[in-house]
């Protein structure tokens, strides 16, 4: 319960990373959690989180999801693809819905993150709760979600970013969020082994 | 790549280091349970549904259904409970829609690809730059909703303290959500409100209502027998969507179809004649055309005699407007023009008909009104297969009530004799970026309008809005003029969206705009933006009322920026044709009120009746205040006055007494109106009514005269921009610009069903459709240039120099070089970047000096092989 806890916080905190421009509260997290992480002034932060993840132009790289996985000629790829309505229904499913007057696609990058912290939160509670049954359902929707869905295109999109960047910041949030799923899988599937 | 791996431990000891960042929560819990376990976790769809609404890829506002599944657009169709995109006569409407549907065109299909281009602006963004221009990054950085209305509302509000209202300059598109944004600059207190249409359209405008009344006349064209098109392209122009079956139908029916333009477009292909001609010189073959119709006795003798005025004067002005006269200037050869004026003096009905090929030139309104006058000679005016004055009983915009505004209109509008509401963007921008306007503006707004590629002469328009302290654009693209804005403000594709939509139809409806979607960004659709700003600032009318905060309807403070919007556009259907709410437009079949009263012809024949028991004196006179033209009220025969109302009146000392024929009074005694010396019935507010015939009065048209107009003698009362005596005959001046040694080429520009303006170019399916505005140029001209088809050469004007690609052909006047308009985006999005050549840049900032139209297409340069 106490993982789940923990994990549900790390995922709130990569959902603000991904879906706010930084604050210099959220960057000393990041550094506090990831030491090597290169120094850079705010401003200048800001300015990349917005050419990088905001858009559009020079630089730009669409977090969402369907721009990768959707079977489209490179450079073509639209958002709200396929994957995005696969991805609204897993929510529907959990449960969720987008608030009102919140943006509408299902598949950005913060939204797929804070579903995962909302998952490991009801696993938390279910565990808590004394359900381990019911904790083990919110689990495997965790597994299913990272392994069939956020990893697949997470890595393509990291390679992406990685090139367009002109900063090692959010190159370096993004592969530690990587291998933190990485860890997440493996984790998950030796707990769910046992 | 080292892959760092973490423990659960790990993952416990970093959630301790977040430091409590989260990000606020996005989601709420479902309607539906969730699903119990993973095997049971539906991934099934909801039924999706088709929701009528009304397309703006263009201004053409097709009818069209749009599937959406699970809050997704899927597809689009068209819609035929829309006369848009089926018929534009209510006969035919009212068959075809069962026969053969509905249509629409490329761009309308692609429409999901616009709603979902991964270029979309999506958050409100703030330069951080300082430097302007098509090179400097801006340095965007995202801001919040908040931020972003805080500082324009904060920047506004300080301006209209200072006293200086007019130095918020606006821009908006003439058919996207514009009343409101009107009513915000008159409340707010600037006269600087302009929007697109003397872009597009205006001297066509001018030329229509001088003639015939009516500013937007359309032709009938699928009863016609005959059709003459001066530089329009209907089959392929970027609107309307129910042209092409319009003129499909009319060949069907054994119509000819003989269009005059420099360029082979798409019509000209499936015409039975294409007529080349010299850039800018239809107006004189179109007096070539009167001259032989006159001659040889081929006009509509009793529609001349009856319903026209000053065809004596005109048919004197065209003796010498002979078919030879007209070929040394139009290059279409005389016998070619008598032939044309043969067919079309017998098949009749005939209909003449000119859009932008030569609207967009020096002299358009006089040659407009020459071409327009053909349809007065052949008789088709408001008559079946000819030129029809719509009847636009539609939406009404309820006028926000804002205090008078002294200050001068930076465009110098009131210059133009015939000029539009829509104001004059050349002037505007040219004299802000030469120092030469009354006063410079400090903040700008610019709503879905890319003034850089759009109004000509590219370096003066960059130049005008360097020069703004702030300049916001509202888009939903980073287009070349987000690019030099300081704030831009992510806008609504028309599936987001709500409008009411009307026009381009011969008899009256309204269609709904819907948001089949929410906005996906989360946006604020723009009305809402702009009241939300109106709120901010605490904007009241002249009468005090909180406007951006009383709805329309209830008369109730509403909190929802978009439930008050709903109220705003309700008061616009109850008291418009309509005449019902916007809940009830949303239940009629296809989202789409049509007036069941259809097409009605010849409307100038309606007869005006007087009111029951109207008393008619005839030794009275009207009194108008000194210069003005509406009544102050009545003098009777024995010198005691009255105002309209019927209480009396104290004549001031220097107003105007007139004796009229006719004074006409309710039977309550109230003025309805009277009977000048021309004959003109006017009502109490002095707008004319209709004429004297007979013994009847008759609505006739919107002229002064009634009738239409061989002679006006509005236009010979003015002076144009230059300060030059308007003509009162539609006398055929040469253009401004010529080919000269120097810049031996007209270079001319159009537009087709492929692209919108210059908005459309980052869409997938339509650049797949149209890539690239090669550069047309004749066959001869190219081998005496030494160029092969697919060569690069340079273009180059006075004013600028870029490369093209050639497209060599025969289906170009030889004197002529041309390219579609819109493309050559240096921003917008990854896909319309660096694609075919922009061509505004070679142009002067002016426009027409009568209607104030930007002058697009007069424009020479030279060619040369790279």
């Amino acid at each position: 319960m106490e993982t789940a806890l923990a994990r549900s916080a790390l995922y709130n905190f990569l959902a603000a990373a991904f879906g706010e421009p930084p604050t210099a509260a959220l960057v000393d997290s990041a550094r506090a959690i990831i030491p090597a992480l290169a120094d850079a002034p705010l401003d200048d932060l800001q300015r990349e989180y917005t050419r990088l993840l905001v858009g559009p132009g020079a630089g730009y790289i669409p977090p969402y999801a369907s721009i990768y996985l959707h079977p489209a000629e490179a450079g073509k790829a639209l958002l709200w693809g396929a994957e995005a309505a696969r991805v609204e229904s897993t929510y529907r499913a959990a449960g969720l819905e987008i608030a009102p007057g919140q943006p509408r696609l299902p598949d950005h990058l913060a939204l797929e993150l804070q579903f995962m912290q909302h998952l490991c939160a009801c696993q938390a509670d279910a565990a808590l709760r004394g359900d381990m049954q019911e904790a083990a359902e919110w689990q495997a929707r965790q597994e299913a979600f990272l392994q069939g869905h956020l990893l697949v295109w997470l890595s393509r999109f990291a390679a992406q970013v990685e090139q367009s960047a002109r900063l090692p910041f959010y190159p370096t949030l993004i592969n530690f969020t990587l291998d933190f799923i990485q860890s997440e899988i493996e984790n998950l599937k030796a707990v769910a082994a046992l | 790549m080292t892959i760092t791996k973490f423990s659960r431990r790990d993952f416990i000891k970093l959630a301790g280091l977040t430091g409590g960042i989260a990000l606020g929560s996005r989601f709420i819990p479902s309607h539906a349970a969730p699903a119990k376990s993973l095997a049971s976790a539906s991934q099934a769809t909801d039924a999706g549904e088709w929701i009528p609404t009304a397309c703006n890829m263009c201004g053409g506002q097709t009818g069209i259904l749009v599937r959406v599944e699970n809050g997704q657009v899927m597809k689009i169709e068209p819609n035929p409970d829309n006369p848009i995109g089926v018929a534009n006569i209510s006969s035919d409407y009212w068959v075809w829609k069962n026969t053969d549907g509905a249509a629409m065109c490329p761009k309308g299909n692609a429409g999901p690809m616009a709603l979902y281009d991964p270029d979309r602006v999506k958050t409100p963004l703030k330069r951080t730059n300082p430097k302007k221009g098509p090179n400097e990054d801006p340095g965007w950085v995202a801001i919040s909703w908040d931020e972003a209305l805080n500082t324009i509302a904060a920047k506004l509000n300080a301006l209209r303290e200072n006293d200086e209202a007019e130095k918020l300059i606006w821009f908006c598109e003439d058919h996207s959500f514009k009343d409101i944004q009107e009513d915000f600059c008159k409340l707010y207190g600037t006269p600087n409100f302009l929007n697109h249409s003397n872009l597009c359209d205006v001297s066509r405008k001018a030329a229509f209502t001088l003639t015939m009344g009516d500013g937007r006349p359309l032709g009938d064209f699928a009863h016609a027998r005959y059709i003459l098109l001066f530089g329009w392209n209907p089959l392929s122009a970027t609107k309307f969507s129910h042209l092409p079956r319009i003129f499909t139908r009319a060949i069907e029916n054994g119509a000819k179809l003989v269009v005059v333009d420099p360029y082979l477009s798409q019509t000209s292909a499936r015409a039975d004649e294409w007529i080349p001609i010299r850039p800018a010189t239809d107006g004189a073959l179109a007096l070539a055309l009167a001259h032989l119709l006159i001659q040889w006795n081929l006009y509509d003798h009793d529609f001349v005699e009856n319903w026209t005025t000053g065809f004596d004067e005109f048919a004197a002005f065209v003796a010498d407007k002979t078919p030879e006269w007209a070929e040394q200037i139009t290059s279409v050869p005389a016998s070619t023009i008598r032939r044309m004026a043969r067919e079309m003096g017998e098949k009749r009905p005939a209909v003449v008909d000119a859009w932008s090929g030569p609207g967009q030139q020096s002299n358009a309104v006089q040659g407009g009104r020459a071409i327009a006058l053909l349809n007065a000679l052949l008789g088709s005016v408001d008559r079946p297969g000819g030129m029809m004055n719509p009847e636009r009983n539609g939406n009404a915009h309820q006028k926000a009530h804002g205090a008078k505004i002294e200050k001068p209109r930076l465009d110098n509008l009131s210059l133009y004799p015939f000029g539009h509401s829509s104001g004059v963007y050349t002037e505007a921008l040219r004299s802000i970026a030469d120092g030469s306007a009354a006063y410079l503006p400090k903040v700008g707004m610019v709503v879905f309008q890319n003034l850089v590629l759009s109004v000509p002469g590219t370096k003066n328009v960059i130049e005008a809005l360097k020069k703004l302290e702030l300049l916001v654009v509202v888009d939903t693209m980073l287009s070349e003029t987000a690019q030099m804005a300081d704030i831009v403000i992510p806008g609504t594709n028309y599936l987001e969206r709500y409008d009411l939509t009307t026009n381009w139809v011969t008899w009256s409806s309204v269609s709904l705009r819907q948001p089949v979607v929410e906005p996906i960004f989360g946006q604020l659709p723009e009305y809402e933006f702009v009241t939300e700003l109106g709120r901010r600032m605490g904007l009241k009318d002249a009468d005090d009322a909180d406007f951006f905060n009383i709805g329309a309807v209830s008369g109730q403070p509403l909190a929802s920026t978009k439930a008050w919007y709903e109220e705003y556009l309700s008061e616009q259907l109850l008291k418009g044709g309509p005449k019902m709410s916007l809940d009830d437009l949303k239940q009629q079949p296809g989202a789409c009120w049509v007036d069941p009263t259809g097409t009605r012809y010849e409307k100038f024949k309606d007869e005006v009746k007087l009111p029951e028991g109207a008393r008619v004196e005839n030794d009275w006179a009207v009194v108008f205040a000194s210069g003005g033209a509406t009544p102050l009220g009545v003098r009777d025969e024995s010198g005691a006055a009255f105002q309209p109302n019927g209480s009396p009146l104290s004549i001031p000392s220097d107003a105007k007494v007139q004796s009229v024929p006719q004074v006409i009074l309710e039977k309550d005694g109230k003025l309805w109106g009277f009977v000048d010396a021309q004959g003109i019935l006017k009502g109490a507010d002095g707008k004319g009514k209709g004429f004297l015939h007979g013994d009847k009065f008759f609505k006739g048209w919107n002229t002064p005269s009634r009738l239409v107009e061989f002679v006006s003698a509005q236009a010979a009362a003015k002076k144009d921009r230059n300060g030059n005596t308007v003509d009162a005959l539609p006398v055929y001046t040469p253009r401004d610009w010529f080919p000269d040694e120097k810049y031996p080429l007209y270079l001319i520009n159009w537009k087709e069903a492929s692209h919108t303006h210059s908005r459309t170019f980052n869409n997938p399916w339509l650049i797949e459709l149209m890539g690239w505005n090669r550069l047309a140029l004749n066959t001869a001209t190219a081998e005496r240039l030494g160029i092969q088809d697919g060569d690069e050469v340079w273009v180059e004007s006075p004013y600028a120099k870029s490369k093209a690609l050639a497209r060599v052909t025969q289906g170009m006047h030889p004197e002529v070089v041309g390219w579609q308009h819109g493309f050559g985006h240096w921003a917008l999005g990854h896909i319309a970047k660096g694609k075919g050549t922009a061509d505004g840049m070679f142009n002067r900032t002016i426009s027409d000096p009568i209607a104030g139209m930007a002058l697009h297409k007069e424009v020479c340069v030279k060619v040369y092989k790279a």
